[in-house]
């Protein structure tokens, strides 16, 4: 006699919060070697500003702050819209979960569109850390070890980035095809947590970019 | 459902207000040596995302250990890479003419 599982619940798990909190745990491990991969990032700009404060740090006065300032605002108003779409997901509309996930997706682009922006800025003014420099004398070995931090970084944010609003893509077009119901929407939570972990990313970075170079 | 939306309102327009308090904070001069103290707003902006957005909370117990664990490490690195430029002696250089 065959047990009676549900539809989405696959052989090798007891029931379906089993899978779910398997996902769930899979995408925390996930995360939590993304925070070693960026706390890399993070030792090279403590390591670099502290032999190298005064270059470092008019390096970043360089940064167009309302670029980044704005930024910030959007990715933290993005985490809230998308978490508003899983909970209206668990009461089971779909509908709203989809315009949740565009609006997501509209602020990801955004934000990619801004910083694409601002890259074109930073390169105009001869930011780039090879080649000619904007910023001579004492301070620009410093400067350049900030720029270079600074492209490696938003870089790999923006790459981030570009997957989540993929995601975030995947998860409405599935969501209007029918794939989840208020009894299975795993992938929602599992994205949501990607997209706001991609956001904590930019949390960090805003200050240590903009910030800590001026005053 | 209507609890879930107003905790994560609340969230937003907490997170806006740090955001905005670290912004101004940043305006004043402050010693180079103390500014990356401004990155302090951002990691508690860090842990309420971690908490509200992400619900760390209420994820499974493994979930949450594979959160610490990743918290745990990244504190071992961070650590471990600040050791040298932090407690390294700089001796000046005296340049010996004709030796």
């Amino acid at each position: 006699m065959s047990e009676e599982v549900a539809p989405h619940t696959h052989f090798q798990y007891a029931d379906a919060t089993h899978q779910s909190d398997t996902a769930v745990a899979g995408m925390w491990l996930f995360l939590a070697s993304e925070v070693l991969f960026f706390g890399g990032l993070i030792i090279a700009w403590m390591f670099c500003r502290h032999w190298q404060p005064a270059g470092f740090d008019a390096g970043g006065r360089e940064t167009v702050l309302w670029i980044g300032t704005l930024n910030l605002f959007l990715l933290i108003t993005s985490s809230f819209v998308y978490s508003s779409g899983l909970a209206f997901m668990e009461a089971g509309n779909i509908r709203r979960l989809v315009q949740c996930c565009v609006v997501t997706m509209a602020i990801g682009t955004l934000f990619l569109l801004l910083k694409f922006y601002e890259w074109h800025i930073d390169l105009s003014e001869n930011l780039f850390p090879a080649g000619p420099f904007k910023i001579t004398g004492t301070d620009a070995g410093g400067a350049r070890m900030f720029w270079s931090f600074y492209f490696v970084a938003t870089v790999l944010h923006a790459l981030h980035m570009i997957i989540g609003v993929g995601l975030v893509g995947w998860v409405a077009v599935q969501a209007r095809r029918g794939a989840f119901d208020d009894g299975w929407y795993t992938p929602v939570e599992v994205v949501g947590l990607y997209w706001s972990f991609v956001d904590i990313v930019w949390i960090v970075l805003y200050p240590v970019i903009y910030l800590v170079g001026r005053g | 459902m209507r609890k879930r939306h107003r905790l994560n309102l609340l969230l937003l327009l907490v997170l806006f207000c740090i955001a905005a308090l670290e912004f101004g904070v940043s305006l004043p001069p402050v010693p180079a040596a103390t500014r990356p103290i401004l990155a302090l707003p951002a990691a508690i902006m860090a842990v309420l995302v971690a908490l509200g957005y992400m619900r760390l909370l209420d994820a499974p117990a493994i979930a949450r250990g594979f959160a610490m664990a990743g918290i745990f490490w990244l504190a071992i690195l961070l650590g471990l890479a600040m050791t040298d430029p932090l407690t390294r002696t700089i001796y000046a250089v005296t340049r010996q003419i004709g030796s």
